[in-house]
This record gives C-alpha cells, structure tokens and sequence, in this order.
C-alpha cells in the first residue's frame, strides 16, 4: 500500500488487535459493526460517555483564547474518566489554568463526549468522529467545538478551520458529529511512522500511532498499554 | 472527458419549482404568503434560500440563535445534499411545485447539520470535490490546481454559471493518459436509510468498460438484488438511465458539480409509475 494510508482489511485487523487490549484494560471501548451490508461488515470502535471539563466563552470569541500556564497536550480540559491515564495530571486541572478571556466571560462546562473510529474508504484511513454535548443534553455548537481544541493546536485550527473539524454526516449512523478531516492523515502518518522509525509494512502500529497523534486534538488520551501493539515484532 | 456538452449543459439546467410555506405552528402575524423559488437541481438549498430567510421573517418572531431549516412531509430536508437529489429521493413523481416547508424553531440537531454561513457549505462542497478526485485521480488534479481554480468551481456553482464552472471542471473530468477514473465517486440513495458508498472501479481487469447494472449489482443494497415485486426506480439527475450505460460515462456527464453521481432507489409506486 502506498504511504501513510491503510487497507480496510488492515484496518479490521487493527481494529481488533486494539479492541483486545481495551477489553482488558476495561476502558470504554465498544466494538461495532456497520450491519447493513451483509458482504463487508466493517468493525468500528465506540467510547461513549467520556467527560471533559470545558473552558467555553461565552460566544463571540472563538479561537481567540489566550495561551495559558499548562503544556500537556490535554489543553484547556481535564479528562474526568481516564483520570489514570493522565500520569499524575489527574484531577481537575483547572485550578492552575490562567486563562483570559477577552470580552466573554469563561464558564467550565463539564461535557459529555463519544468517539467513532470508522475507516473512510476514499482516502484509505480511519477518520475519528465525536458527539459532544453539555450536560443538559445540549450540543456543543462548532465554535464551542473549535473553542475547546488544545491551545497549541489553535494556529493550525485558524489557518484550515474549514478542513480540520467540522460538522458531518456520520457514514454508518447517518446522524451529525464533528469530524476530524481525513484529507489530511495519509500525510500525517507518513511523516510520524517515518519520525518513529516505524515502515508501512508494520501495519499492526497504525491505528495506534494515527490514535495517539489526533486523539489529543479533541481531549482523548489513550493509555501506555496500547503502546505494546507497537513493539516491532 | 466529458465530450457531449449539450448533455452537460441539459443536466447543469435542471430545475425545481418550489412553492415555500412557513411552518403554522410559528406563524405569530397574518398568515404570509407562500414563496416561490425555482431552484437548480444542482445546487443546495440553503445557499439558494436567503430571499426565502428574509420573506418569513416578517412573519414569526426569529432571536439571532434561530436557523432557518426545512422539511417534506414531515422529512427534515437535508441541506448538503444536491437539491436535485433530495427531491428524487422524497418527491419522485408528485405534482409540482415542490411544497417545502420552512421552520426557524426546535431546529432537528439528531437529523441535519447546522449551516450557520455560506462558509459551511463552500467547506462542504469542496471537500467533496476533494473526496471525488482522490478516488478519481488519487488527488493529483486537484492539488495540482491553484486556489483560484478551486474558488472559480465554487462561484461557478454559485452564480449558477456553466461556462465558468465547466472551465474548470473539465480538468477533473479528464481521462490522465486516457485512462479511466481509478474509482467512480458516487453515493447511492434510499429513502429512511444513509447512503452508501463503496469503491467501484469502473472498468474491469481486461479494460472492459463496466455499466450502471454491474454498479448497482456490486454495490446496491441487498433489498435491490433480492427484490421481489416490483424493482425500485433508478435515478440519476431525475433520469432513469438504461441500465447498460457505462459507468465512466454517467461519471463525466451526470455527476453533479460535486464530481459524485448521486443514485437515487426510490419505490416503483403506482403515482410515480403514472410518469
């Protein structure tokens, strides 16, 4: 396969290889399948109920939010579930987040996030789809979205807003989520599994490094555990 | 390439007449006139609809939260899908006009995307531009193309102008080293079901040229191969192709500006088979 990009069989193979770490890991995961055509059922992977604690303005100003005091690539939330995984972060990070807000006033909204791994066969890759909603059960509007990606990923998020995260239509559930785009991953995964020494041909590693390098982007962490599927075997 | 340009510009012409009525249970004034719209099948209907917007208004009290979206008989209508498609997959065969009914409230966030600018439907429709080519061309036209090439396919869908638009979109429609597409973009449609979409090539190892039956044969839902009764309608652009015309060809001349063909299933009723 050429670069950076995935079978659909690879990508099933991935699916499961990841699937048997989480279970025994017991952290959320859910294997899926796209029922509807009995000849290619696709697996895909569901988290469901994962919370964050988001800093929203209160309209107006988003993508304009300062840097602020933390580095750690969760940004502005904590993750509330998964707190184990955070290595000693853990916690409500927010009590040492200095973050100014121009104009709007900041309120933490604890949000309630799922994630779909699905394998988009245009462009060969998994693409990662999440649900976000406050708790009342009101979703998050996309500049609340963009408002809650990670302070260092903010300069990209302006310069390709339109083609990072936007609103789609689930391709298995026909329903909105926000998307991260997928025109983008093939280049992305090649430039990160060449970094990490890692070939093409190594293909049980993909889903694994693509997770752990975009999962951040939209506050999922993935524990050390699922870095064993990247051992060279 | 796409080299039957009458054909092209029969398809690009399609039109609807719609006939707009605002929701009752919003109405807070007199009771508004309806609206009338003649929209281009290949268009989407909230980038065609401001006069619409601006009609209603006076008549029902809409707060700056409030978008504008539309249903069908109950049917949310969704936005990103070509306006030609969405009435071959719910009005095949009704008496026209179209009658459409518009909302400002209780916006259906299970159901639609939200559109809150032009800006989102231009990101819609150029990422299925994108999406068309990669499996097209593997991308290469279109990331060899300047920006300016992709903004003049977006105005010329816009201002509904053909010459413009085809200026361009002939370079996507092209045959590289006069092979076909590597894969045909296109989605296929069933009322009450998400669409499919699959990787089709659209000749066979021997360079055959494939047809719109090994299409629907390879990708179709399952209820399509093993229908009894009735087969549904095939249409494509409001036409029921012959089921042996070649794919690379419904490919260059009935996709919609997007470069997908849209193929929709719809149930041979008696009021459509009157038609």
């Amino acid at each position: 396969m050429a670069e950076g990009i995935l079978s659909a069989e690879e990508f099933a193979r991935n699916i499961l290889e990841f699937f048997q770490v989480s279970d025994l890991l017991k952290d959320g995961w859910e294997l899926r399948y796209e029922e509807k055509h009995a000849q290619q059922s696709c697996p895909y992977l569901v988290k469901r109920n994962v919370l964050r604690a988001l800093h929203i303005a209160d309209v107006g100003d988003a993508g304009r939010l300062d840097e602020h005091s933390r580095t750690e690539g969760a940004g502005m939330d904590a993750t509330l579930r998964n707190m184990e995984e955070e290595e000693g972060e853990g916690g409500d990070g927010d009590e040492d987040v200095d973050v100014a807000m121009p104009d709007g006033r900041a309120v933490v909204a604890a949000c309630r996030f799922d994630y779909h791994i699905v394998y988009n066969l245009s462009y060969s890759v998994p693409t990662l789809y999440f649900s976000a909603c406050h708790q009342d059960g009101k979703i998050l509007s996309l500049d609340e979205v963009w408002q809650s990606v990670p302070s260092h990923y903010q300069r990209r998020l302006q310069s390709e807003r339109w083609t990072f995260i936007t609103q789609q239509e689930h391709p298995i559930l026909g329903r909105p989520f926000y998307c991260l785009h997928p025109c983008h991953t093939a280049d992305l995964m090649t430039a990160v599994l060449k970094a990490t020494s890692q070939t093409s041909t190594s293909h049980s590693n993909y889903l694994v490094t693509w997770l752990s390098s975009v999962g951040p982007v939209v506050g999922l962490a993935l524990p050390l555990e699922y870095a064993k599927l990247c051992e060279k075997r | 390439m796409a080299d039957d340009r009458e054909i092209l510009r029969e398809v690009w012409e399609g039109r609807i007449p719609v006939c707009f009525t605002l929701a009752s249970d919003e109405v807070t004034s007199d009771q508004p006139d309806p609206f009338f719209l003649l929209i281009s099948r290949q268009t989407y209907i909230t980038l065609v609809t401001d006069k619409v917007q601006k009609h209603f208004k006076k008549f029902t009290e809409v707060t700056e939260d409030d978008e504008m979206w539309f249903d069908y008989e109950g049917q949310p209508l969704k936005w990103h899908y070509p306006v030609g498609v969405l009435f071959d997959l719910y009005a095949h065969g009704i008496v026209l006009p179209w009658n459409i009914t518009v909302h400002f409230k209780n916006f259906p966030e299970e159901d639609i995307l939200h559109c809150g600018s032009k800006e989102v439907i231009e990101a819609h429709y150029m990422s299925c531009l994108k999406e068309a080519d990669v499996l097209k061309h593997k991308s290469h036209v279109i990331s060899n193309m300047q920006k300016k090439d992709h903004k003049q396919l977006w105005t010329g869908l816009q201002n509904d102008k053909f010459d413009q638009f085809w200026a361009t979109n002939r370079r996507l429609m092209e045959r590289i080293s006069d092979e076909p597409f590597k894969h045909v973009p296109f989605k296929i449609y069933q009322p009450h079901t998400m669409y499919i979409q699959k990787l089709f090539r659209p000749v066979t190892d021997q360079a055959e040229p494939l047809l719109l039956k090994h299409l629907l044969e390879e990708a179709g839902p399952d209820s399509f191969r093993n229908a009894v009764g009735a087969k549904p309608k095939i249409l494509i652009q409001g036409i029921e192709s012959p089921l042996d015309t070649p794919v690379q060809w419904l490919s260059e001349h009935l996709s919609h500006p997007d470069n997908f063909l849209h193929i929709c299933l719809v149930p041979a009723t008696p009021a459509n088979h009157e038609l």
